[in-house]
């Protein structure tokens, strides 16, 4: 799976390309302690965390039309069964 | 009629301002109103040296983890939240990730990648107050650094 990769390369998009690599919100320019996703020459340190100025959390839209808010507290495991269909992963826990 | 077309949108939403409503309650604690941090910092060593890249994360059994980079000293500092403020109390795994970038298609390891994986790594640690020296030892194990190319 994508987030088990050290660094995700993506070109220029630095700030464009997100991922359930790193927790939501985190602050930008750390690194998330999985590494940045990040330029070749390895100088904006954006970690693709998804982000908003909603405290506490961030509304996700969802491929069949639906929203939520999903906290920043939710456990990484379900966070990233959510973006994926890798395993049959259906997350198992209320968020 | 119109009436009721906008009031439903509302009143079907309402269950769920409740629930957001709760789960910003749950876990208050601190100011910030999320769950209490201690700051934690350390050094990680490979062969009794410095390992200068790449990054530590701290997993829970549940919920979020925190990480920080490694420096040229072998130092990480862990966010959970905010820059620097560490993370909760508890049992944690611990995932090092020793990766230097190369560029767009190479990264050298600069420790075993079954480091990368805190269920893997057999490196563990327990949060109970502030530490500065919450230092971890990793080895090659007779293997050497290396570089991956993609």
């Amino acid at each position: 799976m994508l987030w088990k990769k050290g660094v995700i390369r993506q070109g220029h998009r630095v700030n464009s390309i997100r991922s359930t690599t790193t927790p939501i919100n985190f602050p930008s320019g750390l690194d998330g302690g999985r590494g940045v996703v990040t330029d070749a020459a390895n100088v904006n340190k954006a970690n693709g965390a998804f982000s908003s100025r909603h405290a506490g959390g961030a509304v996700f839209a969802f491929g069949d039309a639906h929203a939520i808010f999903i906290p920043e507290s939710i456990d990484m495991t379900v966070y990233r069964q959510l973006s994926t269909r890798a395993n049959g992963d259906v997350p198992d826990a209320t968020f | 009629m119109m009436r009721d077309l906008l009031q439903a949108p509302c009143s079907r939403s309402l269950p769920l301002l409740g629930l957001i409503a709760s789960a910003l309650l749950v876990g208050l604690g601190c100011d910030d109103g999320r769950p209490a941090r201690v700051p934690i910092s350390g050094t990680v060593t490979i062969e009794g040296q410095p390992l200068k890249f790449g990054s530590v994360s701290f997993v829970p059994a549940a919920g979020r983890p925190a990480g920080g980079a490694l420096d040229s000293n072998g130092r990480y500092e862990l966010t959970c939240y905010e820059k620097g403020d560490g993370t909760m109390a508890g049992e944690y795994k611990v995932a090092v990730t020793g990766v230097e970038s190369l560029g767009e298609h190479a990264q050298r390891w600069h420790a075993p990648q079954k480091y990368r994986d805190a269920q893997a790594s057999g490196l563990t640690a327990t949060v109970e107050g502030p530490r500065d020296d919450l230092n971890f030892e990793i080895t090659w194990d007779g293997a050497k650094p290396f570089v991956e190319k993609f």
